[in-house]
């Protein structure tokens, strides 16, 4: 059986998590993180084929968690960094010049969609 | 012609005072010429001439005849004349109390004469008659005819002065009338030049001019220089009239010529005033006023104080029309004061007129007014001397009448003792002074019936006036009228405005409403729309295993085999999987729909932003909505401590409104926290009242801001992220509601906002 790629999905919504994880998991291998420390946390344990994350987030935002991985792994190829929501426009700006984000996507997502811009992104 | 018309015109419309003022002037300085005309004594006499006035008074103690010394005193009388109306007619009464101790009829006419004349030139025209009328009733007894016809002149300039031109007129024909057969040329052309000026007050120009050339052309037949000074002069204001001012400029050259010539410095005053109003009328003001100060020089000089007034009131002019105004004021008050000093009560009023002219140029409607009313009281005041006089004059008259009664009475009675024939002729002299008598009181009749119907024509003037002041009053208010229009649409304009800006400030609220919709509805609404993708695909995964499943036939079918498929199935669809996420699904989606849901309901109170009705709002509820939506605007950093009084009452509001309130203080409280920090909701009853507290421990406000919040468009946020209307328009909410605000902010421990609202139950109320 084929290794199927690795994402990490950061966002507050429990439910979110979950459906994202229901919708992706025959295609990806996923794992979901309730903010961004827990998103950081398992990042330093294994290693991702992308990163998606919410922006808005209590505590740390979308892009502030960017800017950690950015600072923290930068190993990680770009490309692989997508950030789901509704930001300001400052604030994707900054993310797309400085934090290698490779794609902003609004919510609500669409499965469709969100599975090409990934699959773009992998290959 | 047309030209001449319009320039004629114009001079009319440079404003009705002045228009006046220069009639009045006009009239004063023709006073002094129709004097001149009639008269018969020394020209230069009236210079107040110190050596003259020393070399009359020695003469007076050197000559023995008395009939010089009348003389004298009349020549005294002539030099004090316009200087000095008291010491003149001392002087013409001394030569009248002469001549009648010496019986002299021609005398006695001669000082009453003069005496009039002394009054005619004050003004004092009814006094002027009474003398004028003796003088003629004398000079009828002894037939001299040549003094008949200069009284009758002199009646006619009166007439002239009050303006009854028929009258006039006729007194100057019969004047005529007698020259021409007395062949006395200079009489007849004086006569023509009075008819002149009658012809010129009334208007009609050209006629005047006819006579005046008539009258010239006599003068300069007789070689009378002096005369022909005057005439010239007069055609020269003429041409003034007429507007043609180079004319006017050539008949006063050759005047002031004459004048020159004849050393009359008077009348060389009076071409240079001329003159000046020839160059006002070309507008050329320097020149005007150089020949106005040179006039001015010369009067000094002659100490004619009429004529310094009515100069220094046209220097004012000219300063007036150059927009001088305070320059203007100087001369006019110098007029003022001189008028002042002469007591003459036309030419004080003149000076007011124009003074109060000058003050109004300058806005100094204060003062304009004073002189007006100032000059109300001396027209009224000028009314009553002319009144008192005419009553004084009336007494004096009927006392003198009655001592020279008396005097005749006596000297009829010697007669009648002397001799039977003599006695006849005294009865004769009697009915004869009855029959003066009658005359007399005839003529005061007449005088009186002429006063009565002057002080009429003066009323009915002053009712005019009034008419056009209240005109003038009338148009001061259209003017506020018009005024208060404009203003009544600057303050539509004005809210307006407010209005627009009212509305932006709600579509600022309603851009802050829908960024905070749009991600509160974002998570929800996203939990239902991937989760039915999911449901969607889970299912997809399950139902080849239910299916096999339903297809089982266990009858026929080999179970295990069929329990293996399934198995195999079950792991190649992740079937475990699904079905374990099924529920939970589905319970996501339900939690996305309830909240969606919640969040609709709660914004309805939103959407009736413009209700004008009043409705019962749950102060809570509304608090909670406005935190829903400003959600995203704390939720990462700031902790929100409810304090909600149980069992609150709803408040009778405009709901929309009070949450516009609501959104604006704590979106303020929340832009006031920079990290992390919290704010503390309170409510609480207090009395008819529900009292919000919405305290933040973020920056606090400066004394400069707590002062100005509530000030439109006073913001501390940056340009685009503020109007600076949303607290001065939650003030405005509050006040509309009857409640209250109350700020405690200090820089660096945060802000309180206090808002008082009246339940305003209507049940209880």
């Amino acid at each position: 059986m084929k290794k199927k790629p690795k994402i990490l999905y950061v966002d507050d919504e429990e439910s979110n998590l979950r459906i994202f994880k229901d919708a992706f998991r025959r295609d990806f291998e996923i794992y979901t993180a309730i903010s961004g420390y827990q998103g950081l946390e398992i990042l330093e344990k294994t290693a991702f084929d992308v990163i998606i994350t919410d922006q808005r987030m209590p505590g740390m935002t979308g892009v502030e968690f960017l800017k950690e991985v950015y600072t923290r792994f930068p190993e990680i190829p770009p490309d692989r960094l997508i950030l789901s929501g509704y930001a300001k426009d400052e604030d994707i700006n900054e993310a797309f010049k400085k934090y290698k984000l490779s794609k902003f996507i609004s919510k609500p997502w669409e499965y469709g969609e969100l599975k090409a811009i990934i699959m773009n992104a992998i290959n | 012609m047309n030209s001449k018309n319009v320039q004629v015109e114009k001079h009319i419309l440079t404003g009705e005072t002045h228009c006046n003022n220069s009639m009045i002037k006009q009239q004063a300085i023709r006073a002094v010429l129709i004097l001149l005309f009639s008269g018969t004594f020394n020209f230069n006499g009236f210079a107040l001439n110190q050596s003259v006035i020393d070399s009359l008074r020695q003469q007076l103690v050197s000559l023995k005849s008395d009939t010089g010394r009348i003389k004298t005193y009349l020549e005294l009388g002539d030099v004090y004349k316009y200087a000095n109306r008291d010491s003149s007619l001392h002087y013409y009464r001394k030569a009248l109390k002469l001549a009648g101790r010496l019986q002299s009829a021609k005398y006695i006419a001669l000082g009453l004469k003069e005496i009039g004349r002394g009054f005619y030139s004050q003004s004092d025209y009814d006094s002027a008659l009474y003398y004028f009328d003796k003088a003629l009733k004398i000079n009828k007894q002894t037939g001299a005819e040549k003094n008949i016809a200069d009284i009758l002149l002199d009646y006619g300039n009166v007439y002239i002065k009050r303006g009854i031109y028929d009258k006039a007129l006729e007194y100057e024909l019969s004047a005529l009338k007698l020259y021409e057969k007395l062949e006395d040329k200079d009489g007849y052309s004086g006569c023509l030049n009075n008819i002149g000026n009658i012809y010129y007050y009334q208007g009609d120009y050209k006629k005047a001019l006819e006579y005046y050339q008539k009258s010239l052309k006599i003068k300069i037949e007789l070689g009378y220089k002096k005369g022909m000074a005057i005439l010239l002069g007069n055609i020269g204001n003429l041409y003034n009239e007429l507007g043609e001012t180079d004319m006017s400029l050539k008949y006063n050259m050759k005047s002031v010529k004459i004048y020159e010539e004849l050393g009359d410095q008077n009348g060389i005053a009076r071409i240079y005033d001329n003159m000046g109003d020839t160059y006002v009328l070309k507008k050329d003001y320097p020149l005007a006023l150089d020949y106005y100060k040179k006039a001015l020089k010369l009067l000094e000089r002659t100490g004619y104080k009429r004529g310094i007034i009515i100069t220094l009131l046209s220097i004012g002019d000219v300063y007036n029309r150059t927009g001088q105004y305070k320059k203007a004021l100087e001369y006019e008050f110098r007029a003022l004061r001189i008028s002042g000093e002469t007591g003459e009560l036309n030419s004080q009023k003149m000076a007011y007129e124009y003074i109060s002219r000058s003050y109004k140029k300058l806005r100094d409607y204060k003062n304009a007014l004073l002189y007006k009313e100032k000059w109300f009281r001396v027209h009224d005041s000028i009314f009553n001397v002319e009144k008192a006089n005419a009553i004084a004059d009336a007494e004096a008259r009927f006392q003198s009448e009655k001592q020279e009664q008396q005097i005749k009475l006596q000297q009829a009675d010697l007669e009648k003792s002397k001799a039977e024939l003599a006695r006849v002729e005294a009865v004769k002299k009697r009915q004869e002074i009855v029959r003066d008598l009658f005359i007399v009181i005839s003529l005061l009749m007449l005088i009186l019936v002429v006063t009565v119907s002057y002080f009429y024509r003066l009323k009915k003037r002053d009712n005019l006036l009034l008419l056009e002041q209240k005109k003038k009053i009338a148009a001061i208010n259209e003017e506020l009228e018009t005024k208060n229009k404009e203003l009544q649409a600057t303050l539509d304009k004005l809210k307006q405005t407010q209005q627009q800006l009212v509305q932006s400030e709600k579509m600022a609220s309603l851009g802050m409403l829908s960024a905070g919709i749009a991600h509160e509805i974002n998570n929800p609404i996203n939990f239902v729309y991937a989760g039915i993708n999911s449901l969607f695909r889970d299912f997809e995964d399950i139902e080849p295993v239910i299916r096999e499943i339903s297809m089982i036939d266990p009858e026929s079918d080999n179970l295990k085999e069929k329990l293996q498929k399934i198995e195999r199935l079950k792991e190649e669809n992740y079937f475990d999987e699904a079905f374990e996420a099924i529920p939970q699904i589905i319970s996501d989606i339900k939690v996305g729909a309830d909240r969606t849901a919640e969040i609709v309901k709660s914004l309805r109170s939103f959407s009736r932003m413009d209700t004008s009705k009043m409705q019962s709002l749950n102060v809570h509820e509304g608090l909670d909505t406005s935190l829903l939506l400003l959600k995203n605007k704390y939720k990462r950093n700031i902790e929100i401590i409810k304090n909600y009084a149980p069992g609150l009452p709803e408040i009778n509001c405009y709901p929309g409104k009070i949450n516009q309130v609501f959104l604006n203080i704590l979106s303020n409280a929340i832009d006031a926290i920079e990290g992390e920090g919290k704010i503390w909701i309170t409510t609480r009853r207090e009395d008819d009242n529900v009292v919000v507290s919405v305290k933040d421990n973020g920056c606090g406000m400066s004394a400069e801001t707590k002062r100005r919040i509530f000030d439109p468009f006073y913001t501390t946020k940056d340009v685009g992220h503020g109007t600076g209307l949303g607290m001065s328009i939650a003030y405005g909410i509050i006040r509309e509601h009857n409640g209250k605000i109350n700020i405690t902010s200090e820089p660096g421990e945060g802000t309180e906002i206090v808002i008082t609202i009246p339940i305003n139950d209507e049940e209880k109320t």
